[in-house]
């Protein structure tokens, strides 16, 4: 029974990435209280395909905590206080908060979640913080280093990850937090044949998946 | 802030022994009167009956068993409402972005992990003056 529930998860995610194809072009469409796989075609300057949903979630004053697929931290400052609409700003108000994803990949590699435990810490005190207050409680995390692993083949670990992702997610929607989790991935990459079953196996860990709109 | 850290008692609560030790250690032969805890009930508790006049900093990590570090934090300024709170991470954070995202915790401080005594002591002496 659970092969069966297995493949209809497949089948539907599989699915979501075809409407996606058709839905997504020219608008920025912000799932709300998903653990969304977004697969990005700009395997040159991923992270720009990425700061659209970041700009995005600012403008509907949702609060954005971001870690960047690319593992060089201060180009990726560079990049951010460049790209993210009013950047400045937003940091100072308290509406956007920058994660380095160098050392969470280095942790997903040696196949421990020990660090995004204390991420999970961190992220739940932000929604408590802001609970009540006019700012609204919604929350969109940005998880960079999921793409990292699997640009560098490390399927395994990244499953790792995704199901720890998933768990908590799970466990968010439960509390009833209002968090979106965005796992960037390469759509190239996994679309090699080779890596068919493990682009499978990713997307039926999350619970919608679609491709990054184009920038 | 209102009190000196050298007149009253720092707590350095972390679940980790070797944290603790070090800390405490370092703390102690600077001249600090050192609280140090491994676990957060009992460090909570010294925090609201037996030193609730003496707090002068809290020192603790983010993730802990039975309450975090945030609710440390949290449950001190209730009763010491300028208590400096340094948090420990393995987190390579930006000081203002953190402080931005939470007001309530108003300047609060960082020491990334791990770290060395210099730079606790370094850390802990800007709240001297």
């Amino acid at each position: 029974l659970e092969d069966v529930f297995d493949i209809r998860r497949i089948l539907m995610a599989e699915s979501v990435i075809r409407i996606g194809k058709n839905v997504m072009r020219g608008s920025v469409e912000l799932p709300t209280r998903q653990h969304a796989m977004l697969l990005y075609n700009d395997n040159t300057n991923p992270d720009s395909s990425m700061i659209k949903y970041v700009n995005e979630a600012l403008k509907r004053g949702h609060l954005v905590a971001y870690m960047p697929i690319d593992s060089d931290y201060e180009s990726s400052k560079s990049r951010m206080a460049a790209e993210i609409t009013d950047y400045e700003e937003h940091v100072d108000h308290g509406n956007l908060f920058t994660l380095n994803s160098k050392p969470f990949y280095e942790t997903a590699v040696a196949g421990s979640t020990d660090l995004f435990e204390e991420l999970k810490v961190l992220l739940e005190e932000m929604i408590q913080e802001r609970t009540g207050s006019e700012k609204g409680n919604k929350v969109v995390l940005h998880s960079g280093c999921a793409a990292d692993l699997t640009l560098n083949d490390k399927f395994d670990e990244c499953i790792i990850l995704e199901k720890w992702w998933q768990r908590t997610h799970a466990e968010w929607m439960q509390k009833g937090l209002d968090v979106t989790l965005f796992c960037p991935h390469s759509n190239s990459k996994l679309n090699q044949k080779e890596f068919s079953n493990y682009r499978k196996g990713i997307a039926y860990l999350h619970t919608i998946t679609q491709e990054a709109i184009q920038h | 802030l209102t009190k000196a850290v050298s007149k009253g008692v720092i707590h350095v609560i972390d679940d980790e022994i070797n944290i603790v030790s070090m800390a405490s250690g370092a703390l102690e032969r600077d001249g600090y009167q050192v609280h140090s805890f491994t676990n957060t009930s009992i460090a909570l508790d010294d925090i609201e009956t037996t030193c609730r006049q003496m707090v002068s900093m809290i020192i603790t990590d983010i993730r802990m068993p039975c309450h975090n570090g945030f609710e440390i934090a949290r449950k001190t300024r209730a009763i010491v409402p300028e208590v400096p709170i340094i948090f420990m991470t393995v987190f390579e954070i930006n000081l203002s972005e953190f402080n931005a995202v939470f007001p309530s915790l108003k300047g609060a401080n960082l020491l990334q992990k791990p770290f060395h005594i210099d730079q606790l002591l370094e850390i802990v002496r800007k709240y001297e003056s």
